[in-house]
């Protein structure tokens, strides 16, 4: 895992606002029977801990929910997209396959000439959106937009009882902002693996298959989970030893700690983590059960919506967390400011 | 080791709706194997990790129940 350390750089950066989109439409267990999904309402709910989902309408693409998160994000740290010096979009789910979902994002919030740029870490976009955006600003940016977003719900196989139940679509962004030396971002770290690189994929519509009738005909455009068992224990795995190493890299422990933020996977997962990283469950943020797993969206949406509910008091230490496809694996540490808290608190 | 076996056989039928024997090909889907293995670690107190959840470990009750006397360190 390679870690950045803001303190080492004899500059600070924090996180000044959050923002977050759902699309209005939301998909209950009943409503994923009605549309062929293998499993019953009370099966989806026991296995996975999800009651509902959002999907995007339409007429909706992953740049439109990013758009929406980035301004409230915007508007909450009560600045312009002028002032912002750079856009770090995770997705997996971009609108087009060329070119990235951030330059339609960069556009339409009016960032003028500033750099966009799509990362691609499936579900731990968010975090690994967060790491570019913190080293730019720890290199010269005054502002930075780290934003999430997918719509998944595009590319399921409604007759595959793995993957059918699982995935809404949303956005999550952060604006960040330079701070004093010491203060915001305490750790980021990241890690990949691509041992893991066809668990949880996607396999044609890129250039190793591209797009055919034959490929659509096959539903080889829709998430292929073979190994869920093995992905299931992975994801586990790789967010409790992410956790411990960060921890470890920035001289704290899970004791202080006051709120993980993970990827929400699955219910399963998270009660899990919560029994082998020995915390309260009280300690553990948990959205699963309304917006289910959002890909690399879903921390930075648990994130806002944790700040909303008044989950985070200023100066608690906070632990975003994910895992993901590839496999990739992201965490951060971070000391809520005073502004971060009151910001969630605007309309 | 019969004990093992025993107990895995059981959870496997439970789980799979079908009786269940010690060498017999299981064909299990992959949500019941993720219950079976929050079972497996219930009943014996151990922990599986993701190496363990290969195709070979899940072929039969005899295999599964082998490598949950690994885990548990039995002769």
């Amino acid at each position: 895992m390679k870690v950045l350390l803001p303190a080492r750089h004899g500059v600070g950066v924090t996180i000044a606002a959050t923002g977050s989109y759902l699309p209005a439409r939301v998909v209950t267990n009943d409503d994923l029977v009605a549309l062929g999904a293998p499993l019953t309402p009370e099966e989806i709910e026991r296995l996975s801990g999800i009651r509902e989902r959002r999907w995007a309408a339409e007429d909706e693409a992953t740049s439109d929910l990013a758009i929406a998160a980035c301004r409230d994000a915007l508007t909450r740290a009560g600045c312009s997209a002028s002032d912002v010096d750079r856009l770090v979009l995770g997705t997996v789910s971009p609108d087009h396959a060329s070119p990235s979902a951030a330059c339609i994002v960069q556009h339409a919030l009016g960032m003028g000439q500033s750099p966009a740029l799509d990362v691609t870490a499936s579900c731990s976009g968010f975090l690994y959106a967060l790491d570019v955006a913190a080293r730019a600003v720890l290199t010269g940016d005054e502002r930075a937009l780290a934003c999430a977003a997918d719509v998944r719900s595009r590319f399921l196989d409604m007759g595959d009882r793995a993957t059918c139940a699982l995935f809404g679509d949303g956005a999550g962004a952060a604006v960040l902002a330079r701070c004093a030396p010491g203060e915001g971002i305490s750790a980021i770290g990241l890690a990949a693996d691509g041992s893991g690189a066809k668990s949880v994929y996607v396999p044609a519509g890129g250039s190793r298959a591209p797009a055919t009738r034959e490929t659509v005909e096959r539903r080889e455009h829709t998430i292929r989970m073979d190994a869920g068992p093995q992905v299931y224990l992975a994801a586990i795995e790789g967010m409790v030893e992410t956790a411990e190493r960060l921890l470890e890299a920035a001289g704290s422990s899970l004791a202080e700690v006051d709120l993980i933020v993970p990827h929400q996977p699955n219910r399963r997962i998270l009660d899990r983590m919560v029994r082998l990283m020995r915390v309260p469950a009280e300690k553990m943020y948990v959205n699963v059960e309304r917006t289910g797993n959002v890909s690399g969206a879903t921390c930075a949406i648990a994130l806002d919506q944790a700040l909303r509910e008044g989950r985070i008091r200023a100066g608690d230490r906070v632990l975003l967390l994910a895992a993901g496809a590839g496999y990739t694996s992201g965490a951060a540490l971070f000391v809520a400011g005073e502004a971060l808290v009151a910001s969630a608190a605007r309309a | 080791m019969d004990d093992t076996r025993a107990r895995v056989r059981e959870l496997v039928s439970e789980l799979s709706g079908a009786p269940a024997t010690d060498d017999a090909p299981l064909e299990l889907d992959s949500l019941t194997i993720v219950t079976l293995i929050e079972a497996l670690e219930d009943a014996f107190d151990v922990r599986f990790a993701a190496r363990d959840a290969n195709e070979d470990n899940f072929r039969s009750v005899a295999a599964l129940a082998a490598l949950v006397d690994e885990k548990r360190g039995a002769p």
